[in-house]
């Protein structure tokens, strides 16, 4: 077993790795930037280490500070976290090079997946449906033109090595496609490093459904059921739910089978996500895997009783992992509203000082986060302050309960997004469990 | 009377600071000396923007001292702090048996190596940015450095 690990994160998800480790009895490191040396992260590990100033580029993303770190400190084995270092298939390599274990797949695996359209084309070979659409590279104007065609209106351009809604565009028709396709390649490259774009249909009304995958290092692959992240604003996730209310037990198995398999095909070893699209027919497409913890992984560990994190680092340490069946009935719904640091109207991320806080509690309440009276929110990170997580007998109780809990969950001193979730979760739409990715669109417009 | 001055009992402070010991006891006849860190974890830090916590010192006399952790302490008047650049290793010679680069009361140019950071088995010489006299050297040799931690108390010449 690890004997101790080093936490290559900041905030909440830190937080919640040393979580599991204390569990374990596993000692735990944590690194943090000169503008995080008052964390909570920093306060629970067992030993803590400064690595850079608050630009994570120079601190959280700087590579030789954390592996010396990890040297110095004597740790087994990085915990990545989600973000930063999580799915950089380099930073893998150099914890395998200098013997520390990366609780995560193999670095070819995270380089496989990373490269969206080659990960498109292994999930096809491996037999699991993609959305209609091309990774060929065009010469000419007039192959793109006929391919798309081909393809069919509208469709979607996206960045190749990209995420986060960076090298993506929507062609609603072919008048528009050279351009577009141009601009597309232009933003990849300068986000990216790398101007390769590939070409899907444009489905739309989908929802985002994607199974959780847990892998050991025997070839036992299971699914943990799914969630539906379909309310999303740019791209950007807000509420997540667990069971979807979309799906029924057999197109759950269908999918969950379908997420295994390709696990199972490339190889995957310890946590994961296959995220699909959905449309109304039931009609599924692979959309692409993220190969690290999740930031809504908790939804998922409510209603199964499967502590995610704790089996990450079982499975990193050579064990067989604790369950062998895929989960298709679970122990309630749980929601998971992501409150942010943002200005309401704006959606602006607003950095400032949290005056007094109080966090909702009792019976399946769990409040994830890093936040304390007096807790500055930083400009140079993610404006996530909170995950809000209800679990309920069924989904009308976890849809009250989330409520009350916004009513209880107080934060003052800086804007935050706890209104507008009281919004969304008292929506008929969104109460009814009747929404697409859509959802979000023109909301602004209705409830302003 | 035990025989221990306030250099004596800074250099246990920062001895029991380094190897994580939070409570340290000598007993001589009637007389005692306790010196007791305030936190039983060591890198815990204060949860609003205050100063590093002070180690507490009671001695069986009456006379009462409170040493500030060394590290967190501030530069003498008109001196200025050398401040590891990188996490990394400590050295203050190219290897074990040569001599320190520098020693306290050293005049240095700019460009002048002051010690050795090892990263990665990468040796990084750290190099002055200013001309300069060594007054302090603040951590040991071979001691592990965190970013931003102060290597050596300089005066600028």
């Amino acid at each position: 077993m690890i004997k101790k690990v080093l936490i290559a994160n900041r905030g909440e998800i830190a937080l919640r790795i040393i979580r599991a480790c204390r569990e374990l009895d596993i000692r735990s490191v944590a690194v943090f930037s000169q503008a995080d040396a008052d964390s909570l992260h920093v306060r629970f590990a067992d030993e803590a280490i400064c690595i850079g100033p608050p630009d994570s580029a120079r601190s959280y993303l700087n590579i030789p500070n954390i592996i010396t770190a990890a040297q110095i400190a004597g740790v087994d084995a990085i915990h990545p976290g989600y973000g930063f270092l999580a799915e950089n298939a380099y930073f893998a390599d150099i914890c395998e090079e200098c013997g520390i274990r990366f609780i995560g797949p193999s670095s070819e695996v995270i380089r496989l997946m990373g490269d969206k359209s080659q990960a498109r084309k292994s999930m096809s070979s491996a037999g699991v449906p993609i959305v209609p659409g091309t990774e060929e590279k065009f010469t000419s104007d007039d192959q793109l033109v006929k391919a798309c065609e081909k393809i069919g209106y509208p469709l979607i351009i996206k960045a190749s090595a990209g995420g986060g809604g960076k090298g993506m565009r929507v062609v609603e028709t072919p008048d528009f496609l050279l351009k577009a396709y141009r601009q597309a390649s232009a933003e990849a490259g300068s986000s990216f490093g790398n101007d390769q774009v590939y070409i899907e249909r444009f489905l739309s009304p989908v929802r985002h459904v994607e199974f959780q995958i847990l892998a050991d290092n025997y070839g036992n692959v299971i699914y943990l059921g799914e969630r539906d992240c379909s309310i999303q604003r740019r791209h950007q996730k807000l509420i997540e739910e667990a069971p979807s209310p979309a799906l029924s037990e057999s197109l759950r198995i269908e999918m969950g089978s379908a997420a295994a398999k390709a696990a199972k095909a490339i190889g995957y070893q310890n946590a994961g996500t296959v995220e699909f699209l959905l449309t109304e027919s039931g009609t599924f497409y692979f959309m692409e895997m993220n190969t690290r913890i999740q930031v809504e992984h908790p939804i998922t560990e409510e209603i199964t009783g499967v502590n995610l994190v704790k089996e990450q680092i079982r499975i990193a340490s050579g064990m067989e992992m604790k369950h062998r069946a895929s989960f298709n009935t679970f122990f309630g719904h749980a929601i998971e509203c992501r409150i942010n640091a943002e200005d309401p109207v704006h959606f602006q991320p607003v950095p400032g000082t949290v005056e007094t806080c109080n966090f909702p509690g009792g019976l399946g309440i769990r409040v994830d986060t890093a936040l304390y009276p007096g807790y500055k929110v930083q400009p140079f990170y993610d404006s996530m302050l909170a995950k809000l997580i209800v679990r309920g007998e069924d989904r009308e109780e976890a849809v009250s309960r989330m409520k009350r809990a916004l009513d209880e969950f107080v934060i003052e001193g800086i804007p935050t997004t706890i209104d507008f979730h009281k919004k969304v979760i008292t929506d008929p739409l969104f109460k009814a469990g009747k929404y697409n990715t859509s959802f979000l669109v023109g909301w602004d417009r209705r409830h302003v | 009377m035990i025989n221990i001055d306030n250099k004596k009992i800074k250099q246990l402070a920062a001895m029991m600071k380094q190897e994580g010991v939070v409570e340290f006891e000598l007993k001589e006849g009637e007389h005692f000396i306790r010196i007791k860190r305030e936190s039983s974890n060591i890198n815990m830090p204060p949860i609003q923007a205050a100063p590093a916590q002070p180690v507490s010192i009671s001695s069986g006399s009456e006379r009462k001292v409170e040493v500030a952790e060394e590290t967190k302490e501030g530069p003498a008047s008109g001196n200025q702090h050398v401040v590891s650049p990188i996490v990394g290793t400590f050295y203050r010679a190219p290897s074990p048996k040569a001599d320190p680069y520098v020693k306290v009361g050293d005049k240095v140019q700019k460009g002048q190596v002051l010690c050795i950071l090892e990263a990665m088995k990468l040796m990084n010489e750290l190099e002055a940015e200013y001309p300069c006299e060594i007054v302090k050297i603040l951590v040991n040799n071979a001691q592990p450095v965190e970013y931003a931690e102060p290597l050596f108390e300089v005066k600028p010449l």
